[in-house]
């Protein structure tokens, strides 16, 4: 089926879409390129909210251990059906 | 009466409400209204290529955020065998606001306004959403608390019944 060259230009013209099809060799170059472009970057920064988090539940188990933790005795429901 | 701890329940309810706000912003502000994408303000989605990219970057975001609830549910169910831990609603619901709150501060303060990764609502105004969306998360951060505070009254051994 032959490519609608028209349609491409044309939505390149009204959005500023490039022709770069991942698929191709030229674009799939382009494309690895820029995946490798600031990995560890991008990755630490995606993730960075996520260590804070990890951080505020290790501390609270931390508090959790400290005050005790398995010393209380009183048993879960499932427990107390046992 | 005797005190029951509640910190394996809060830290479960951080985990899912990080998690399921994540997947929220990812849903509604990346796709649904497509205002930003992860790296919009780094390489803004104007052809395919970048798209693609910040498409790569929304994945691995929703990646972290569905480790995160995988995380919680599992946290959720070693805290429900625990002995001595109380398992109230309000204190679960307050983890879970008080955990979306905390991520959604943390990642305003750290992508938006540390390295600029991405903004709320780029264009003119971007500091005023970005600054709303920090409000936001006080907000829920307030609420989470005070919901835990509620559930306080949950944590004691239960008057024996006559």
């Amino acid at each position: 089926v032959a490519r609608d060259e028209s349609f491409f230009a044309r939505r390149q013209e009204a959005v500023g879409f490039v022709n770069h099809c991942p698929r191709c060799a030229l674009g799939r170059q382009a494309w690895l390129e820029v995946q490798g472009d600031h990995f560890t970057f991008n990755a630490l920064a995606v993730g960075a909210p996520f260590l804070a988090i990890l951080l505020l539940t290790a501390g609270i188990e931390v508090v959790y251990r400290w005050q005790g933790g398995r010393k209380h005795t009183r048993p879960n429901s499932h427990e107390a059906a046992e | 009466m005797s005190a029951l701890s509640r910190g394996p329940i809060i830290s479960s309810g951080i985990w899912l409400g990080a998690g399921l706000g994540g997947f929220f912003d990812g849903i509604v502000l990346h796709q649904v209204l497509q205002w930003h994408n992860m790296l919009s303000s780094v390489r803004p989605p104007i052809d395919l290529l970048s798209m693609k990219y910040n498409m790569l970057w929304d994945g691995l975001f929703h990646a972290f955020c569905w480790f995160a609830v995988v995380l919680g549910v599992w946290r959720l169910w070693v805290a429900a065998r625990r002995p001595g831990v109380a398992c109230s609603t309000p204190t679960l619901i307050g983890g879970m606001l008080l955990g979306w709150g905390a991520f959604n501060f943390c990642e305003g303060l750290i992508d938006h306004q540390l390295l600029g990764l991405h903004h709320v609502h780029p264009g003119p105004g971007q500091l005023t959403w970005d600054l709303g969306f920090l409000a936001l998360a006080l907000v829920q951060i307030a609420a989470g608390w005070a919901a835990i505070a509620r559930g306080a009254d949950e944590t004691h051994e239960p008057r024996s019944e006559t």
